[in-house]
């Protein structure tokens, strides 16, 4: 008996998988490249005909740019203009997000509540919202708030709130002289709240007997928050040493800025191939490394040469500051960093002490200011003065119709959250005796707010995003100022590439922020 | 003994819980303090709230006649009065198909009295309600309590009157539905609203019935449509219903572009261009596909058919770098998409033949559809577009939805891909997409695009939009669908392999449908926030239905000027965006329950 063994031969290269697999992911990566190629040279060679060139001098020359509101309404530099565009946008951003997680948790909470009238009052809420486009409501609100009467000059005075077709001042809390000292005392106090609580804790584990740790550290925050607020004085000596720091960096050569980076760089993705390799390390020397594995590889190690390459290059473009100085992107960082430490030595000083104003404006390390309406200009038209938090009317818009709208949206994220903790977990609660607020605050809550968490950051990047919007209204955010900038200078990719990263950098670590929570979150099942 | 205790049983029978108004109140409003207080809180709120509410609008001084005197506008834009026959016809032609729809899928069902009485009972409590708060005069309460009053004896009768039948399914939904829409129609013929007039210098508001000029074409609509229900209904009686179902969405699909690029544009047709180039085009391709796609399907086992399609899709590739006219290299990238798909759908027989009729009716498609689209409109509108309004803000919605599809699935194939370099783009892409908000990629597209287009190429003000949206929402819609995609569990797969089923074909036939069905209601819901999002075109000044709510009406001037009645315009803006947004998400219900999604 022979067996014949029949010789397979070897697999031809167009019935490889592998290779079909490559060939067919390089063939359509060349398609979109050289899509990509052909739009960007078209573009290119349009605006070459239209003598248009592209630089970023527009970020350090004077705008010509009209700023209704913001940290500097006349800012001297594009770029200064794009910051104040940028704080707008995270004004609207946060003090939105604040409000609809407020209002949302409000409704959710009220769509599951057993009184009827309030459960339907929720319900209407959510359907009327969620369903008209958010411009509907902005501008609604915008038109509808500069219906209100003006201001005339009767109104002069100091109020408590004062609402007009100039927008809404309300008295308001903000940092003054010695804020930055006694916030950093507070922090210190924070810790200092959090070993006490350990401790009355052990007390209590060791003993047996109550240890009021909640009431302790608090008791310890606030003794902390107390002492700081006339303390924060003696921190002067704080000063000297961050202005040792600022001319530290001041006299440090520039390169090292674009150096540091490309190294890290580097450095992180040879670590992160080192440590990929190990982790595919078994007793039998390397396990199986797959085409996805070494694409991994390959990308790490070209991703780390490409930002060294661009930390390098970007670090070496100049651009003409306004006063005719030439300047590089590293030597700018270092200004920044220098400036960042200078203004911190500043805040540190004693010499700049709260300013007391009768009748408008008291407090310590934070003050509390009460708006005033006054007589401005040369002709004297009533105005909103500089004190107090004045809202203008686009502000207000964009605000309230981002809050009422991701309100909604919020209320229906809770509602599921809390609809998908299982009934058994409420059941066994009540079994052990706990009370309704127990039950909510130990059990349905934290259980939640785990499924809440996801679609919430979701919700909040929409918010972000959303507050985009503004332009719409003219409210001076990043997208406003930076069309205005364009339509002024003509330098529309280089805006265009801003707006990207900006709004690509938020969204991002706003994922990541979530993405850490929630990992923090999750249930860990075997 | 025994005796005793079955005559204790019957003596004890439960007894019916403790009802009526009183109770209902105890155990809904007033379970507590807190309760109690935070009801009579929310009764003055809602009190408070709708009194305002009603105030507001009928306050004299609105101007609802900004609403009623322009409403055209605000529909169609500047569309010539004399060829709105087409938007009738177009509308006619949604109508008829949807009546048809609802005839074929047999939606509707009947409902039980008690809860159409209970319906009733609502809307008769809620019109007495405002009745009561409203800051009307006698009579105008009067008419609103009355009419509240009518329709609660009604629910109240279906409620109780008729025992034990209430609680048979007896009323047929599409009946109360016809109902409702009829008494509309009457509406149109007998509400008035407020019309301003030119009196001299004055201007003085009148009081004309709805639609003065609408009412007969909208009369026509309904009873067209219940025949187009009727009569499908006869016709689809004694038929296949699978073969009648496939060619109404077959329907529905060519209704779009029949309607938007032939009845709405009214293309200005060169035949002589058709005869001696489109057609020849269509001819040669067709027969030259249908002997190419024959020979791939019989070589679909072996080399030759892989080297047929490998040919094709290089000779398609290469035809983008020379000049040539766009509509062979579209021809030649279908062509090349056939062939590369002939081994999945094709095979012997019947589906051979199938394959070939789908390849001439898509070629045909092309041909005319580039054709057709690079002809000039016949309709001479002022402006850029023949598109204005709520005619505007549905074609983009539908056009951004319909085109991101596949976009979407692309994209989420790629992104679930074991390919790095698929999965790679596909990750940028959406992440880049999602993480700029559109109103920006608006800009740019309005901005980089026409830049970018090559010489002769110009775009639109709603192509570029339409762009922008598709670009956008394909992002979104590629996450929808990856959802579903991950949702699939393995042995799906692996079943699919056990059975021989290439990658292409586990994908298309057992993989998206399953993901697509799981996700439907997370679609609709995308559908819904693309139509809020198609408002974000005023900001580029496209005339669309809320440009026209904010800005046209508000600085119109001649022959009436509306300074000022932005809020009413925005208003009714809005009552439109909500009925749409809101018959579209009850839907998404329907389809949920249908479905019984998230109950598997």
């Amino acid at each position: 008996m022979t067996v014949e063994v029949r010789q397979h031969a070897k697999t031809p290269l167009w019935r490889n998988v592998t290779v079909l697999k490559w060939t067919a992911q390089i063939f359509i990566l060349m398609v979109v490249g050289g899509l990509f190629l052909v739009l960007a040279s078209t573009a290119l060679r349009n605006f070459e005909r239209a003598d248009v060139s592209f630089g970023w001098g527009w970020l350090s020359d004077p705008p010509g740019v009209q700023i209704r509101e913001g940290i500097d309404l006349h800012p001297d530099s594009g770029a200064r203009a794009l910051l104040v565009g940028i704080v707008n946008t995270f004004r609207i951003a946060i003090s939105g997000i604040v409000a609809a997680t407020i209002l949302g948790t409000l409704l959710g909470i009220g769509r599951l509540s057993s009184n009827w009238i309030v459960k339907k009052i929720s319900t209407v809420y959510v359907e009327t919202f969620r369903n008209v486009p958010l411009l509907v409501l902005i501008f609604f609100w915008s038109a509808l708030a500069i219906t209100l009467p003006g201001l005339t000059e009767e109104d002069v005075g100091t109020y408590f709130f004062k609402a007009s077709n100039r927008g809404f001042a309300f008295a308001w809390i903000f940092p003054n002289g010695g804020f930055w000292p006694w916030l950093l005392i507070v922090a210190v106090g924070l810790f200092a709240a959090r070993y006490v609580a350990r401790r009355r804790r052990k007390y209590q584990d060791d003993t047996g007997r109550p240890g009021h740790s909640g009431r302790y550290s608090l008791a310890t925050l606030i003794l902390f928050s107390t002492v700081g607020w006339f303390a924060w004085p003696l921190l002067g000596f704080m000063q000297p040493v961050f202005g040792a720091i600022e001319s530290l960096v001041d006299s440090m050569p520039a390169v090292i800025i674009p150096t540091v980076i490309g190294l890290g760089a580097i450095a992180a993705s040879v670590a992160w191939i080192r440590n990929f390799f190990e982790s595919r390390r078994t007793p039998a020397g390397f396990g199986k490394i797959t085409d996805d594995d070494w694409f991994r590889v390959i990308f790490a190690g070209v991703s780390g040469i490409a930002v060294a390459y661009l930390a390098f290059t970007i670090g070496g473009f100049t651009l003409e500051a306004t006063t005719g100085e030439v300047l590089s992107v590293a030597e700018l960082l270092r200004t920044g960093m220098g400036n960042f430490f200078g203004g911190l030595a500043t805040s540190f000083s004693t010499q700049n002490a709260n300013q007391v104003i009768e009748g408008v404006r008291s407090g310590g390390p934070l003050v509390f200011e009460r708006p005033i309406v006054e007589l401005r200009g040369s002709i004297g038209v009533p105005n909103y003065g500089t004190s107090g938090m004045v809202l203008t009317i686009p502000f207000f818009a964009i605000w309230i119709g981002v809050t009422l709208y991701a309100a909604s949206f919020i209320a229906e994220i809770v509602r599921g959250g809390v609809l998908a903790v299982p009934l058994g977990q409420t059941e066994a609660a009540k079994a052990v005796g706990l009370k309704r607020g127990q039950l909510l605050r130990m059990i349905i809550l934290p259980q939640a707010f785990r499924i809440i968490l996801p679609p919430m950051g979701n919700q909040y990047l929409n918010l972000a995003k959303n507050t985009s919007l503004g332009l719409a209204v003219a409210y001076a955010d990043i997208v406003a100022i930076g069309t205005t900038l364009l339509n002024q200078t003509g330098q529309s990719l280089p805006v265009v590439v801003v707006w990207m990263s900006f709004f690509i950098t938020v969204s991002l670590s706003i994922s990541a922020i979530v993405n850490y929570y929630n990992r923090k979150m999750q249930l860990v099942e075997r | 003994m025994a005796e005793m205790t079955t005559s204790q049983e019957v003596e004890f029978a439960p007894e019916l819980p403790p009802h009526g108004p009183v109770v209902w109140l105890r155990e809904n409003l007033f379970q507590n303090v807190m309760s109690g207080v935070m009801s009579v809180i929310s009764v003055l709120v809602v009190v408070v709230a709708v009194r305002g509410l009603l105030a507001w609008m009928f306050n004299p001084r609105r101007r609802w006649d900004a609403v009623t005197f322009n409403m055209k506008l605000m529909m169609v834009m500047a569309y010539p009065a004399d060829q709105l026959w087409r938007v009738w016809l177009s509308v006619f032609v949604v109508i008829a198909l949807v009546s048809a729809s609802l005839a074929v899928w047999k939606v509707g069902g009947k409902a039980e009295p008690r809860h159409v009485g209970r319906t009733f009972m609502t809307i008769g409590g809620t019109l007495v309600f405002i009745a009561l708060v409203s800051p009307f005069s006698t009579s105008g309460k009067g008419l609103w309590a009355g009419a509240g009053a009518l329709f609660f004896i009604v629910g109240w009768t279906l409620r109780t009157r008729l025992g034990e039948r209430a609680k048979k399914p007896l009323i047929p939904v599409l009946g109360l539905v016809t109902v409702a829409f009829g008494l509309i129609v009457v509406a149109l013929w007998t509400v008035k609203v407020p019309w301003p007039l030119k009196e001299g210098d004055f201007q003085i508001i009148v009081f004309e019935p709805i639609a003065m000029s609408t009412r007969i074409p909208w009369t026509m609509l309904f009873f067209g449509g219940i025949v187009a229900y009727l009569a499908v209904k006869v016709f689809a009686k004694s038929r296949d219903g699978r073969r009648i179902r496939a060619s109404l969405t077959g329907l529905w699909v060519l209704s779009f572009p029949t309607v938007v690029f032939i009845l709405l544009r009214n293309p200005q047709v060169d035949v002589n261009r058709g005869v001696t180039w489109y057609l020849p085009t269509f001819i040669g391709f067709s027969v030259v596909g249908w002997f190419v796609l024959t020979a791939v399907s019989k070589n679909a086992k072996n080399e030759l058919g892989r080297v047929i399609a490998g040919v094709l899709l290089i000779a398609a590739v290469t035809s983008f770098v020379f000049p040539m006219e766009f509509l062979i290299r579209f021809l030649l990238m279908a062509l090349a998409a056939f062939a590369f798909l002939t081994p999945t759908f094709g095979g012997v027989g019947p589906n051979q033949r199938k394959l070939l009729y789908a390849w001439v009716f898509s070629a045909g498609t092309i041909v005319l559809s580039v054709w057709l689209t690079l002809n000039a409109s016949g309709i001479d509108v002022p402006g850029e577009s023949y598109l204005g309004g709520l005619m505007l803000t549905i074609v983009l919605a539908v056009l951004a939805v319909v085109l991101s599809i596949p976009i979407g699935i692309l994209m989420a194939l790629g992104r679930t891909s074991t390919m790095p370099i698929f999965r790679l783009l596909s990750t940028v892409y959406i992440e880049l997409v999602r993480g700029v908000p559109l109103i920006t990629w608006l800009l740019i597209a309005f901005i980089m695009l026409p830049v970018a287009m090559p010489d002769g190429v110009t775009l639109s003000g709603v192509m570029k939009a339409v762009g922008a949206m598709t670009f956008f929402n394909g992002a979104y819609l590629a996450e929808n669908i990856r959802g579903g995609l991950q949702s699939i569990s393995v042995g799906q797969k692996e079943a699919s392999r056990a059975l021989g089923m290439s990658t292409i074909q586990e994908t298309v036939f057992i993989t998206l449908p399953q993901a697509i069905r799981a996700v439907l209601p997370a679609l609709v819901g995308q559908v819904i926030a693309t139509f809020k999002d198609t408002s974000l075109v005023t900001i580029v000044s496209l005339f669309d239905f809320l440009h026209i709510a904010r800005v046209v009406i508000p600085s119109q001037s001649n022959p009436f000027v509306f300074k000022g009645s932005i809020t009413v315009t925005l208003v009714f803006a809005a009552f439109v965006y909500w009925l749409f947004t809101f018959a579209f998400s009850r839907m998404s219900l329907r389809i949920e329950k249908k479905l019984g999604v998230g109950e598997r």
